[in-house]
């Protein structure tokens, strides 16, 4: 009990945060396929479901679009903060950070232990909206008052909204208490040697993402407690007077239905970030082990790091170019979120450059990384077009975002997840996974996001709004229906491939290939350590920076981080 | 390996370049917005060669440097000049593209047509009502605990008598060809947002504030409007309708819609 379930040691708590995200991720899919269901074949009668789930279909079997609106706002929220919140940061952060800095333990075991347990709390909590009176609620995981704001409003805006706003404001709590662990942890715990510049990019992406967090999820928290006195003590800080709701005048103080927009996005745009700097930090790792080749620009992409988690706190406007702010505070939004796809190109132009001239492994922790560059490219560049206030007018809250954001934030991170899990199972289990299986899940996989995706950027240019339950209503709507039929399709066959995903990890728990230490040949710290590590983390000095791949005159084609060689030793630095 | 991956990145890239060039299709136009059409068309260009360039690029690295038994990596640190010259060069492309961009913004923004024709749209849940100010030109008071479902569905103070000669059109707008269009957008409950696909017009109606959008219909016709921003869970369904009639057809559908019965 003790040694597993509550367990101060930061491998298990990174496993215990891994195997949640896992669960998420499986509740979060499982949703969206019975959204795009319900999407595709609006009017068709599912048997078994509406068997399992009376509440969510009306008399002739149709399911309703309030369902249809509460899986939405549920696969949203579990997917950003579950699964990408947890899966790159605190999963492989706990596990990894202390041992690739040469520390013995994160700098508090017992901080670790508490913010998971918060964590779980607050997925049982949020799950459980489903359960209570007018089930879970359907604002979307942006939660706009308000909709969000009052009780009336909607079915699922009652208790579920409460246990919404109960169940992230326990999350931020969480993330908030993990974030100060992981910066604490890069300040103090590093061995000796184990300067700034010779930190793997993987733990800069951790601690840029710490800092974000700790910034940002204070925002999300407060925010949270004020729409929740909204609700339940009658306070109005987002609502306005002068509505009639459910046949009623609501006439309270002169609230600010924009404020909670402001103050949510001011968390929910370094969220995206949050999500994508560890993965970055991964992918360049991971190019350079298998290209064995140093980073090509390691100091510009520690920059490149900072910059863009500075600059992702300035951007949140450009989620509300339309919504009532001043037309010159959108030109100024609109030009900052042009200036942080800088930083992200420089990323995309080094890790060209280091694979360029490189020799290149193709592994299946290599295969995900190349594909989380196209994927980023791709979803990158329809950044471009969203960020121009001008076109935003006509493509924001179509599909064209929700093409744009599940490329970017979901699908490329997701890929960055496979590649770590991938590239540290062996460190983690002691044998490898299986690499063949691992290939036809990538080629599927990669085919398939780009199928679901790409398509609804042709549904947005076609003027088809996000968040409607069918799109029967309108006529210049009719004739995107086969368009949706195929992404619906290509959905169904990208999520079953999970299931090669799925049963590589577990079957390769038990009979994946042994593997020596070491199998990638990679330089830094964690893999001085046992596959898999004992308890206690080995201790040892660092001489040089993370990336000696390939030193010209060198016996072999890597050194260690630990390797003493002072006749070769070139910094990174 | 490195041949199929190389393979499927370029053929993928290709592919997608040729959709978004001959498949980006939007709404047939009918506003004086042409230039958000135009700029989409720029900056489909400049991120189609940015797109396709980088995916060739990747292919070809991939294919090249696969791992050989004679091949060796070169140790290479990074580039400081390219890195700088690159990011010069991406930043006057973003500068070229925000100043087009902002000249459009500013367009949109800041006309202020004289005597345009004003009408308002009330958002609610689920529908779109609009309402002119006949013939006094001046919209009468609203007071919401007025509402009656058929009678006064929108709350006009029966006290004001600017209000007596207001027309309500439920959810049909029609506006004349050509003319300048002042919208006043209010909500009655939750947030809403006006869309017209055909107008590239979208704006989202923020309860407790007086939203305002200018535009000229230059096409006759009927075209949809949708509600744009999550409003429940008929959010799908609220919409209403928009015909562009000639200035004539106008003029006489006005006429039989102004009230004469003055109770």
């Amino acid at each position: 009990m003790r040694k597993y379930l509550f367990s101060q040691d930061h491998k298990i708590i990174g496993l215990q945060y891994y195997l949640l995200a896992l669960l998420a991720v499986f509740v979060s899919i499982t949703f969206s396929v019975i959204m795009r269901l319900r999407l595709t074949w609006p009017s068709d009668v599912w048997f078994i479901m509406s068997k399992l789930l009376p509440t969510a279909f009306n008399q002739t079997g149709q399911m309703t679009p309030e369902f249809y609106l509460s899986l939405m706002t549920m696969h949203g929220t579990i997917m950003v903060f579950f699964v990408l919140t947890l899966a790159p940061q605190a999963a492989f952060g706990n596990y990894f950070l202390p041992l690739q800095i040469g520390a013995k333990e994160m700098a508090y075991p017992k901080l670790g232990l508490i913010s998971f347990w918060l964590t779980f709390l607050s997925f049982c909590v949020l799950l459980s909206a489903f359960f209570v009176t007018g089930g879970a609620p359907l604002t979307g995981w942006t939660a706009y008052p308000p909709l969000s704001s009052i009780v009336s409003s909607q079915p699922g805006q009652a208790r579920g909204m409460d246990l919404w706003l109960v169940s992230l404001s326990i999350f931020s709590l969480a993330t908030i208490l993990n974030s100060i662990n992981f910066l604490i942890t890069v300040i103090t715990k590093r061995t000796t040697g184990m300067s700034l510049m010779r930190l793997p990019l993987t733990c800069w992406g951790w601690l840029a993402t710490a800092m974000v967090s700790l910034l940002a999820f204070p925002v999300l928290l407060a925010a949270g407690l004020l729409l929740l006195f909204d609700r339940t003590l009658g306070t109005a800080f987002f609502l306005p007077s002068g509505l009639l709701i459910d046949g009623k005048v609501i006439s309270l103080t002169d609230g600010l239905p924009l404020l909670w927009q402001h103050l949510f996005w001011f968390f929910g745009h370094p969220e995206v970030y949050i999500a994508i700097l560890p993965a970055m930090g991964f992918v360049s790792h991971f190019l350079a082990t298998f290209s064995r080749k140093p980073v090509f620009g390691y100091r510009s992409m520690v920059f490149a790091t900072l910059a863009i988690a500075l600059l992702g706190f300035l951007v949140w406007g450009h989620h509300m170019f339309i919504a009532g702010i001043s037309p010159y505070l959108s030109m100024t939004f609109s030009l900052l979120t042009l200036t942080i796809a800088v930083p992200s190109a420089i990323k995309t132009l080094n890790w060209f450059g280091t694979i360029w001239g490189g020799k290149i492994q193709l592994t299946t922790p290599m295969l995900y990384s190349l594909g989380f560059i196209s994927l980023f490219i791709t979803g990158g560049l329809g950044g471009i077009f969203l960020g121009q206030s001008s076109l935003d007018i006509y493509l924001h809250d179509t599909y064209f975002v929700v093409g744009h954001f599940h490329l970017i934030m979901g699908s490329s991170a997701i890929f960055a997840i496979f590649a770590a899990t991938a590239f540290w199972f062996p460190q983690i289990v002691g044998r490898q996974m299986n690499e063949d299986l691992g290939k036809v899940h990538f080629f599927i996989t990669f085919l398939g996001v780009y199928a679901i995706f790409l398509p609804m950027h042709f549904l947005g240019i076609a003027g088809n709004p996000r968040r409607y339950a069918e799109i029967s209503e309108f006529l210049y709507l009719n004739e995107l229906q086969p368009l949706h039929k195929f992404i619906t399709i290509a959905m169904l066959v990208t999520v079953n491939v999970q299931l090669l995903f799925l049963i590589n990890l577990i079957t390769s728990i038990f009979a994946g290939k042994k593997v020596k230490e070491n199998p990638w040949k990679a330089t830094t710290l964690e893999w001085t350590s046992s596959s898999p590590p004992s308890k206690d983390n080995a201790t040892t000095i660092v001489y040089r920076g993370a990336y000696d791949f390939s030193l010209p005159g060198a016996n072999k084609d890597y050194f260690m981080q630990t390797e003493d060689l002072p006749n070769n030793s070139l910094d990174n630095s | 390996m490195a041949l199929a991956i190389a393979i499927l990145i370029w053929l993928l890239a290709i592919t997608i370049t040729a959709l978004f060039f001959f498949g980006s299709s939007f709404p047939a136009l009918a506003s004086n917005f042409s230039q958000i059409d135009n700029q989409f068309s720029l900056t489909l260009i400049i991120t189609g060669i940015a797109f396709l360039l980088s995916h060739l690029l990747l292919g070809y690295f991939i294919l090249k440097y696969q791992e050989k038994k004679s091949s060796i990596a070169k140790y290479h640190l990074g580039n400081l000049r390219l890195e700088i010259a690159y990011a010069s060069l991406l930043i006057v492309i973003f500068i070229t593209l925000a100043a087009t961009s902002q000249n459009i913004w500013n367009k949109i923004y800041s006309s202020t047509p004289k005597n345009p024709l004003e009408i308002e749209a009330v958002a609610k849940q689920f529908e779109w009502q609009f309402r002119y100010h006949g013939s006094d030109n001046k919209f009468g008071r609203i007071d919401l605990t007025q509402i009656e479902k058929d009678n006064n569905p929108l709350g006009l103070d029966k006290n004001d008598p600017d209000g007596n000669d207001d027309i309500l059109t439920g959810s049909e707008l029609v506006v004349p060809l050509g003319e300048s269009i002042r919208l006043y957008l209010r909500s009655q409950d939750v947030i809403h947002s006006f869309f017209v696909p055909n107008l590239r017009v979208k704006q989202d109606v923020m309860p407790g504030m007086l939203m305002k959008l200018h535009f000229q219909a230059t096409k006759i016709g009927e075209y949809e409007i949708a509600c744009a921003e999550l409003c429940g869970l008929g959010h799908y369904r609220m919409k209403a309708k928009l015909k562009v009639v000639s200035k004539e057809d106008f003029a006489v559908w006005l006429r039989n819609n102004t009230k004469n019965d003055k109770n």
